[in-house]
């Protein structure tokens, strides 16, 4: 079967080309499209992904494994192995200049010192052979040209302000001797030491046991806050996304679905998926009930579906979204988007039937 | 024991290293108020302690320095001279300017028939030629052999595979005949021709071993999370993941000593390596075959012991090396 190829249409106001005229926006990323060529065909794993984070501001990117959401934020730093990976169109607006026209070397100076990255598993991103002095004050000496002494000095400082004790000696350690948390400290430590303008958490807490989550995010927060750094945090976790961030941008098979402020999105949402996400976070009065899931599987990325991606898997589905995808709508009265047909003002009968039960899972997720 | 304990009245400047609990015990009771603090072992520290357990490393490293310090020294001192022809009319010992009777007539291995040469001076000359053709060509051949597998295993893409469609080519040729064509026509048989010939053609199998270490840690977490920081794809290599790969070349290497020693004998022995009257264990050996028929045995014994000893050595240090190296192992 041959699929036709759907470009997917941008927005009206993210279609203009130039840097944005916002001074305060601090990264923009417009139409971002990341492909991987593998043997079995073409995987669009970021298929046309738009969001801007103001200076200073939060934003959530969540969504369930294989939406794209790593690789957005990989292919922000330009990170994507090529080939496999292509990043085959958008514009991502930093500062006033488009990282995807850099040069490797002119982006090898912005990673590190304007753009920091926290990885998902501390176990395995420290060298093993380094002492994590080495390891920080590599970052240091390269974007800030200063000696080692000097820059080990600075390591120790960057310690002490993630909270490790005795930063003097750790710095002499190598990451083996170190726990999970220890080493997430250390790994945040040399993502903050260079004073970085946005801060890019990949699931930072997901290979953490419950406690120590708490800890590092309590701790990315705070220093977020201190260092006036945007955070764009990366997680599954809507638990997460409400403690932590102002924005959130929902993601589905390699596209934004719903973005907008934490409390809209999370308690009216107005997108089928995020509904169903609500919906199936566990509470204690559902006990006995079965929980409550999005029932199918995502779209295998070698047949995506024709029109709207969620379309096979969403209860409020017409013939309308199979034939064409919907752009991200303003449904009125809200700062939300909303990748749904549902929102457009032709469809507010069926609306109401989706806004009805919006309310029970709200109400299921407050309890 | 991952970590040496620094106990000291500052617990950094001027501190007493301790090893052993018991050393530790001891200390303490003779300085109360010393502090007592644990220090961190490096890869290097902690893989010297394994190899200071690993016996049969030991006594490999002990056969292996003692030949290496015979070859170095040994020539320095000895009084014959091992290249003169000797002059059929004197019919007397060959000596380079040295006065003949410094060592009246003593022969710690004897003396070879004919030649009148001294045995003894003979092997140590040819362990001393012997062993520096194969640290030198290992020493090449580690070098080219790194930097083609690293470039292939962090790069990928057509350069990995034209790299090692060269080194399977390379491979597949004969490495014997070729050294037989190549000393035939280069140099004539001079030691340092042979000595590239065997570097030429042994780095393929260390290119392959690199690469296949960088390919499995290229994917690696903290190879990202040193891009994600700007370090460039040349530091990477050379700071973060040779580092990585550097115990298998070393094993690899120590090995490779061994295999290019004996193979290089055994070409002398056939009469196709280096020029015959340059003394290497091969070529001492190869001269040795008529005067085996006359009952000479020491002339052949002792330049083939001197083989295995060297050879015996090195292989020892390198399982010792590979255990001592192995971060898994715990000794």
């Amino acid at each position: 079967m041959k699929i036709k190829e759907m470009v997917p249409k941008l927005d009206a106001a993210d279609r203009s080309v130039g840097p944005p005229t916002d001074p305060d926006v601090l990264i923009d990323v417009r139409g971002l499209r990341t492909y991987f060529h593998v043997m079995d065909g073409t995987v669009k794993a970021v298929d046309g992904v738009d969001f801007s984070l103001k200076r200073g501001q939060t934003l959530g990117l969540v969504g369930e494994s294989g939406c794209g959401k790593s690789v957005t934020a990989l292919s922000i730093l330009q990170l994507i192995d090529i080939p496999p990976g292509e990043i085959a169109g958008g514009e991502i607006w930093f500062d006033g200049r488009d990282l995807l026209k850099m040069t490797t070397d002119q982006i090898r100076h912005v990673r590190g010192a304007d753009i920091a990255m926290i990885f998902q598993e501390p176990m395995t991103s420290l060298n093993p052979v380094f002492t994590i002095g080495d390891q920080i004050s590599e970052a240091i000496i390269l974007h800030q040209h200063v000696n080692k002494k000097e820059a080990m000095s600075r390591a120790i400082e960057a310690l002490a302000a993630v909270g490790i004790p005795d930063p003097a000696r750790r710095v002499k350690q190598y990451p083996h001797e170190m726990s999970g948390g220890i080493r997430q400290r250390v790994m945040i430590a040399m993502a903050i030491s260079c004073n970085p303008k946005l801060l890019i958490a990949d699931e930072p807490t997901t290979a953490l046991d419950v406690t120590i989550q708490a800890q590092i995010l309590e701790l990315i927060k705070e220093l977020q806050v201190r260092t006036g750094a945007a955070l764009l945090l990366i997680t599954h976790d809507l638990a997460v996304v409400a403690e932590t961030v102002q924005n959130v941008a929902v993601m589905y098979a390699g596209r934004i679905v719903e973005t907008g402020p934490v409390e809209d999105v999370l308690l009216s949402p107005k997108h089928p998926y995020t509904q169903g996400l609500l919906n199936s976070i566990p509470a204690l009065h559902k006990r006995g009930r079965e929980l409550d899931v999005i029932r199918g599987v995502v779209p295998n990325p070698f047949r995506m579906p024709p029109g709207c991606k969620f379309e096979p898997r969403c209860p409020y589905a017409w013939e309308h979204c199979r034939e064409a995808e919907p752009d991200l709508l303003v449904p009125p009265g809200t700062h939300d988007k909303s990748r749904c047909f549902l929102q457009a003002p032709e469809n507010a009968t069926r609306r109401q039937v989706f806004d009805r039960a919006t309310v029970a899972t709200v109400r299921g997720v407050i309890g | 024991m991952d970590e040496l304990t620094r106990a000291g009245r500052s617990a950094s400047q001027d501190a007493v290293i301790v090893e052993s609990p018991a050393a530790l015990e001891e200390l303490l009771t003779e300085h109360p108020d010393y502090d007592v603090q644990l220090e961190s072992l490096n890869q290097w520290q902690l893989a010297w302690r394994r190899f200071r357990k690993h016996r049969m490393a030991i006594i490999g490293s002990v056969l292996f320095v003692t030949m290496l310090l015979l070859g170095t020294i040994g020539p320095l001192i000895l009084p014959y001279d091992p290249n003169s022809v000797p002059d059929p009319g004197a019919g007397n010992y060959v000596n380079a300017g040295r006065p003949p009777m410094l060592f009246p007539s003593f022969h710690l291995f004897g003396e070879t028939v004919g030649l009148q040469r001294d045995v003894f001076t003979l092997v140590i000359n040819g362990i001393r030629l012997s062993l520096l053709i194969g640290v030198l060509a290992t020493t090449i051949a580690t070098l080219v052999g790194t930097l083609v597998g690293g470039v292939a295993g962090y790069f990928g893409g057509f350069l990995d595979t034209f790299l090692m469609r060269v080194v399977d080519a390379m491979l597949s040729l004969p490495l014997l005949f070729l050294i037989l064509v190549f000393s035939r026509f280069l140099g004539a048989g001079s030691w340092v021709t042979v000595m590239m010939i065997f570097a030429l053609f042994g780095w393929m199998g260390i290119a392959r071993l690199v690469r296949s270490v960088i390919l499995s840690m290229r994917e690696a977490d903290w190879v990202d999370a040193a891009r994600a920081v700007g370090v460039s794809d040349v530091r990477i290599i050379y700071r973060h993941l040779m580092p990585n790969a550097l115990s298998p070349i070393i094993v690899s290497a120590s090995l490779s000593v061994a295999g290019v020693i004996i193979s290089e004998a055994f070409v002398s022995f056939l009469g196709y390596g280096i020029d015959p009257a340059t003394p290497t264990l091969g070529n001492v050996l190869s001269g040795a075959q008529d005067a085996l028929q006359q009952g000479n045995w020491w002339w052949a014994f002792f330049p083939g012991a001197a083989i295995v000893v060297i050879v015996m050595g090195i292989n020892f240090m390198g399982d010792g090396l590979q255990d001592a190296l192995d971060p898994r192992a715990k000794i």
